[in-house]
């Protein structure tokens, strides 16, 4: 109907109801992000009692803005994140049948009803290594034979996921407590040192031990093949060689009201990020890189993105928004000092959220301006305590 | 993100209909839409037709949309504890209690729920001294927590 309708958007309803094609179109619902409603990626199980499941990345988006669970607004913090390895595996095998029971549909739709049930359906499009084995699918109206991805096949696609899990996120059964400075969480043993340092990298004090100390700093060389974060006083770090993503552990986010821009800067040209823009939008990069990177972690080793692809995202995202800034602020004439005032407010944000705030204290709604807003929580949640989806798998 | 979830928005309005009462009048880009919306049934807004717009970023879901009532010559805003005249809303899920799972058509159906519950037509106590010095995006105004002062 309009222009940017005609982008193909891949979503439930290319599959027919229930009536037509049982279970179809809920299991598509049910594999996507209620955040973003695509296909989960890197899929991560947050602590809420329901366990409810995100990507990774947009729920960590959403959790510089709030700790609180989406679906069902209770608490749950970045620590507690888990990968959910069982789900990643699903849609590896679901990405790949997706198209092709789709074009099965597509092709039983076409065909006349009469023809003899004995005869396959033909699939000249689809590769031959997913059309080895046939199988009967047992179907509402015929006995039809498909092709369907053999239990081979669906090995494969499954291998591709190494299920090991980084040690990182298992190895400490010690209590976690949040660094009411930057936030990265830790084991309660090294909280007070790695205040002491201001918040340096975890990774150069994870053990309190001295001996391991050492053995970890060197593993921190190692990754990233320089002494950077000795040599403080130097104004602006060399790129570090890139680390193998496969091996790479989560990076501390930085409280951003206490650092200067020079730190930020350095920070970001480690990871050979531009360093241009002052500090509001140097923070709200080094943000978003933080997000992203430790995002990409919870995909399994073998499907996560380079930091050459993560470093073209991120370029990307902020190319898009200083596009919509341009749209709405002036139409011609727009440079870096645009952009960085309108990231101002996005930076006071930050700073308000680095902020150590007690945990009870949750924003009340105050009565002067409005005084009934408790009528509209209960409209939000009406039928239960969680926030659902108005779609279903509703008849057409 | 704001691009493809929008998309995915606007082809399950089309596909599988609008909520009952809820009417896309706009949605061709991805800055702006508008909705026409009336509350079903019986109620103090019964044959009135409101419209609603709303203005996307690119932080959107995660940020939440810009809903304002449309006040022009052919929509007023409704009269309501909640909304002032120039189109502002006071509604929790747009300011701290939005969820990124949350989409315009939620928004609708909620919006027409405080509509449909409304039991006297008035406008908010400081409605003067608010729509005189209002910020043109709602989202500006801080609609009052505690914790802004610390
Ligand atoms: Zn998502
Ligand atoms: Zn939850
Ligand atoms: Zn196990």
């Amino acid at each position: 109907m309009n222009l940017f309708l005609e982008e193909d958007v891949p979503d439930p309803t290319d599959f027919p109801p229930d009536t037509n094609a049982p279970g179809l179109r809920s299991l598509d619902e049910v594999l996507r992000c209620t955040i973003c409603r695509e296909l989960f990626e890197a899929p991560v199980t947050v602590n809420c009692s329901h366990g409810h499941c995100f990507c990774s990345l947009c729920i960590r988006e959403q959790m510089n803005t709030k700790q609180e669970c989406p679906l069902c607004r209770q608490t749950i913090a970045e620590v507690y994140i888990r990968r959910n390895p069982i789900v990643e595996d699903i849609l590896g095998a679901w990405k790949l049948s997706r198209p092709f029971i789709l074009k099965l549909l597509e092709e039983r739709n076409s065909s006349p009803p009469a023809t003899p049930p004995t005869h396959s359906v033909t699939l000249q499009s689809i590769p031959s290594s997913l059309s080895k084995r046939r199988r009967r699918m047992s179907s509402s109206s015929d006995d039809e034979i498909v092709e369907l991805p053999g239990p081979s096949e669906m090995r494969q696609a499954l291998q591709k996921s190494d299920v090991k899990i980084t040690s990182s996120r298992t190895s400490s059964r010690k209590p976690m407590v949040q660094c009411p400075i930057c936030r990265k969480e830790m084991t309660e043993d090294i909280i007070n040192r790695h205040l002491d340092d201001n918040c340096k990298p975890l990774s150069t004090i994870r053990s309190p031990t001295p001996k391991k100390r050492k053995i970890q700093t060197q593993e921190w060389s190692r990754l990233f093949g320089n002494d950077s974060f000795a040599n403080k006083g130097k104004a602006r770090s060399k790129p570090l060689p890139e680390l193998d993503i496969k091996e790479a552990e989560s990076l501390p986010k930085m409280a951003y009201d206490t650092v200067t821009a020079k730190t930020i800067r350095e920070r970001l040209s480690e990871y050979s990020l531009p360093t241009e823009g002052e500090k509001p939008a140097l923070a709200a990069r080094h943000l978003r890189w933080i997000t992203m990177f430790n995002a990409n972690l919870d995909a399994s080793p073998s499907e996560r993105k380079t930091l050459q692809q993560l470093r073209k995202e991120l370029r990307k995202r902020e190319e898009n928004e200083g596009l919509q800034k341009r749209r709405k602020t002036r139409p011609h004439n727009v440079d870096v000092n645009v952009y960085e005032k309108d990231n101002k407010l996005a930076f006071a944000q930050l700073v308000e959220q680095a902020r150590p705030k007690p945990p009870s204290q949750r924003p009340a709604v105050q009565a002067s301006v409005c005084d009934d807003t408790s009528i509209l929580d209960e409209v939000a949640v009406s039928d239960s305590t969680e926030i659902k989806r108005t779609s279903g798998s509703g008849v057409q | 993100m704001s691009t493809r979830r929008l998309q995915k928005e606007l082809l399950e309005l089309k596909n599988e209909g609008a909520p009952a009462g809820i009417q896309l009048l706009k949605g061709d880009d991805f800055q702006s839409w508008i909705l026409s919306i009336e509350v079903l049934g019986e109620s103090l807004y019964k044959g009135d037709k409101f419209a609603l717009e709303f203005r996307f970023d690119s932080q959107y879901p995660i940020a939440p949309p810009s809903v304002t009532f449309v006040v022009n010559e052919q929509f007023q805003a409704p009269e309501h504890p909640h909304v002032y005249s120039n189109g502002h809303i006071c509604a929790s899920i747009l300011a701290n209690e939005w969820s990124p799972v949350l989409t315009v058509s939620a928004v609708c159906i909620t919006l027409q729920s405080m509509l449909a519950s409304c039991k006297r037509k008035e406008r908010p106590p400081d409605n003067d001294r608010y729509v005189a010095r209002a910020p043109a995006d709602p989202r500006r105004t801080r609609w009052a927590f505690h914790d802004d002062d610390v």
